[in-house]
């Protein structure tokens, strides 16, 4: 008996905040969810399932698995820029045909704050990024799936330092 | 009109707690302030639901909204963030928590800084300031894998200041070992000591470090790839090949259980396929 009324009264707390909606509103999306917006996204890129873009951390990830390439190519394309110190996250989707789209670039500085970086080392990074192809599809339960992904440049004095995951 | 969607949520929690039975996380009945024990159950409620999900953040930000001071919920708001590569958010909500609860959270965003962003500087200020804090305890990582003087060890290496990364290798690991055992060292101790040593060129002290990581766990790639490149640096192509065969044969396991993975992040001194035919290649180029 008590336990169910602690589950009502738990009830009535959560519909209480519920009826609140200007106090606290609910997203629409996800968490990093990337949305797509057409003046800035490739329309023929095309998602599988819309509706379950899985996280790259829900199954083997390609970019781990050969992060060591990737770094190398990173690293021997990239023009070094003198300047600026921070991080640059470039986001995208990995469709279930292996071809990316919806790319977003994320910049801030060494005390995690929003900065701009030089168009020559952000630009630089996206163009370098986009320009990777034949990406291999998320793969769960022997069937594929969309997926997100994000690779951060970790840059001092011009130069990638580190890159992440 | 979004206010009758919400009250789905309530019963879908519910629904949750009857059947899966996996409802409690905190225990709430131990806060004696009404707000911070409203805060935990809508908190705890988050748990129903995918992380990062607009249901999961609608019940951490009612948390909040509760008790802004309540720092769990901070912290778990914070979590996508970290995953999903928007380190600007993330920095904002874990230090909220951090400042209301430095010692359950201090240590986890110093672990987060060395882990995601590779910020060294970053993360031994929040580890030494922890350090501190905890009265110098061993304590561990989230994901248990790391004692943390361990973490400010490769901090201080990475940043060149090999006479403190050292001094943190001595406490994470003889300390440790002192007062625990072997069993109480962490899975990847003597590997990162082992190539720490190597970088110096204390070649001996690297391969007894070695052999330590075997007595831990004796079937990583990376640990017999790099005995495998010591023993080509000191000109011992017989057992540089045995050890480097070695180290294919267990990386190209596809169980994925025999070399260091995490599924987040490349840790540090990983070792992939390409450096293990690298260093065969190499092998083969220095004659019999």
């Amino acid at each position: 008996m008590k336990m169910i009324l602690s589950v009502l009264c738990f009830f009535l707390e959560l519909a209480s905040y519920a009826q609140q909606p200007t106090a606290i509103s609910r997203a629409d999306t996800s968490v990093g969810d990337i949305i797509f917006n057409k003046s800035i996204d490739d329309s023929s890129f095309r998602l599988c399932d819309p509706a379950r873009v899985f996280q790259y951390y829900n199954t083997d990830a390609y970019f781990l698995d050969h992060k060591d390439s990737f770094s190398r190519y990173f690293l021997n394309s990239y023009t070094p820029v003198e300047g600026q110190e921070g991080y640059i996250t470039v986001k995208f989707i990995i469709n279930c045909e292996g071809s990316t789209g919806r790319f977003r670039l994320s910049e801030m500085d060494g005390n995690y704050q929003p900065c701009h970086f030089d168009q020559r080392i952000s630009g630089q990074l996206l163009s370098l990024v986009k320009a990777l192809k034949n990406w291999a599809p998320a793969r769960y339960n022997g069937k594929y799936f969309d997926s997100y992904q994000y690779i951060t440049f970790h840059l001092q004095k011009g130069k990638i330092v580190s890159i992440s995951p | 009109m979004k206010s009758t969607h919400y009250l789905a949520y309530p019963l879908l929690v519910i629904w949750a707690l009857v059947t899966s039975g996996a409802f409690a996380q905190y225990n709430c009945s131990i806060y004696t302030d009404s707000s911070y024990a409203r805060a935990c159950r809508l908190y705890n409620a988050s748990d129903s639901f995918y992380q990062g999900s607009p249901q999961c953040q609608y019940y951490l930000d009612s948390s909040i909204a509760v008790c802004p001071r309540f720092a769990p919920a901070w912290h778990e708001k914070s979590v996508p963030y970290l995953k999903r590569g928007d380190f600007i958010t993330w920095k904002r909500l874990i230090d909220r928590a951090v400042e209301l609860d430095p010692l359950q959270f201090l240590q986890y965003r110093g672990w987060c800084r060395f882990k995601f962003l590779r910020d060294y500087e970053g993360a031994l200020l929040d580890l030494k300031r922890y350090d501190t804090l905890t009265g110098f305890r061993h304590n561990y990582s989230n994901d248990g894998n790391y004692e943390l003087h361990i973490i400010m060890a490769l901090c201080e290496r990475e940043l060149g200041h090999m006479q403190e990364a050292w001094r943190y290798f001595a406490m994470g690991i003889d300390s440790v070992r002192a007062q625990g055992g072997n069993a109480a060292l962490g899975l990847y101790d003597y590997l990162h000591l082992a190539v720490t040593k190597m970088r110096t060129g204390d070649y001996p002290g690297a391969i007894k470090a070695l052999r330590e990581e075997n007595n831990k766990y004796d079937k990583f790639a990376d640990t017999y790839y790099y005995l495998g490149c010591i023993y080509l640096l000191t000109g011992n192509g017989q057992l540089a090949r045995q050890y480097l065969m070695q180290a294919k044969a267990l990386i190209s396991d596809h169980s994925g259980k025999y070399h260091v993975y995490d599924i987040y992040c490349q840790m540090p001194d990983v070792v992939y396929p390409s450096d293990i035919d690298s260093a065969l290649a190499r092998l083969a180029s220095s004659g019999p």
